[in-house]
């Protein structure tokens, strides 16, 4: 008699978009921070110009990042925000990542498990 | 001073790495002063036209400093070192755009912007290095 195979569910396929540690980062760093200028997520990101411009527009593309300019005494400065499709996309990331390595639903089990559990 | 044949040769080979390291960082330089230059509009309808314009505005100035620099040192050779000088940002760039299967409007502006680079770059310094090498030639004969 054939054995029963369970079906797995398929696995979760990770967002390509916020599958890059920058794009990560950013995304993360406006989920807490609320919104941010060019220049602080330069400095907390610690990347150059070009780059930190290509991966923002990539999430402006996306409608992952809006944007708005604050009129100000000085300059008018660009300020960065996670829309709503942003955070979910976020969220949803993080939910795929918790399933490809289940922590605490007692099926993590050694010493990779115990360690990220904490 | 006039170097011999080779000695420019062996030159324009030793400067190779050099000049695509450059290429390279030109065009990161372009893609931060093409957004100073035409910044992206708060309204979301205009933001797409504005970041598909920021792209070909960035390959616009890369090529526009680097094709007669290039035709320059390079001559007949120098639409070929374009292709070279492209590589480093394909390599890249390239993976990362072709994985963004789930978001079209994404994936089509970087590859848009990708294109342009290629094309405005090496057609302009085909151009560059045809008006330098005609222009030797008048002046040779």
């Amino acid at each position: 008699m054939p054995a029963t195979t369970r079906a797995t569910p398929p696995m979760e396929v990770l967002d390509p978009l916020l599958h890059q540690p920058l794009r990560t980062q950013l995304a993360a760093f406006l989920a807490g921070a609320g919104e941010a200028s060019f220049s602080e997520l330069k400095q907390n990101l610690g990347v150059s110009d070009g780059n930190l411009e290509s991966h923002l527009k990539k999430l402006i593309a996306a409608d992952y990042v809006s944007l708005r300019r604050s009129e100000g005494p000085g300059r008018a400065q660009t300020r960065y925000t996670l829309t709503p499709t942003g955070l979910d996309a976020l969220q949803r990331y993080i939910q795929a990542l918790q399933k490809l390595l289940p922590l605490g639903d007692g099926r993590s089990s050694g010493a990779l498990g115990d360690a990220l559990a904490g | 001073m006039k170097l011999p044949t080779v000695a420019r040769q062996a030159l324009r080979i030793v400067l190779l790495p050099a000049v695509m390291l450059a290429g390279f960082i030109l065009y990161g330089q372009s893609i931060g002063l093409a957004d100073v230059l035409m910044p992206v509009p708060e309204d979301r309808r205009l933001a797409l036209p504005i970041l598909i314009s920021q792209g070909f505005l960035a390959a616009t100035l890369s090529a526009a400093v680097a094709c007669f620099p290039l035709a320059w040192l390079y001559r007949r050779a120098a639409p070929g070192v374009a292709v070279l000088t492209t590589l480093p940002v394909l390599y890249t760039t390239l993976p990362d755009v072709l994985q963004d299967g789930r978001h079209p409007a994404s994936m089509f502006i970087h590859a848009l912007e990708l294109a342009s680079f290629v094309i405005l770059l090496v057609g302009a310094t085909w151009l560059a290095s045809r008006h330098l090498t005609g222009r030797r030639r008048d002046s040779h004969g």
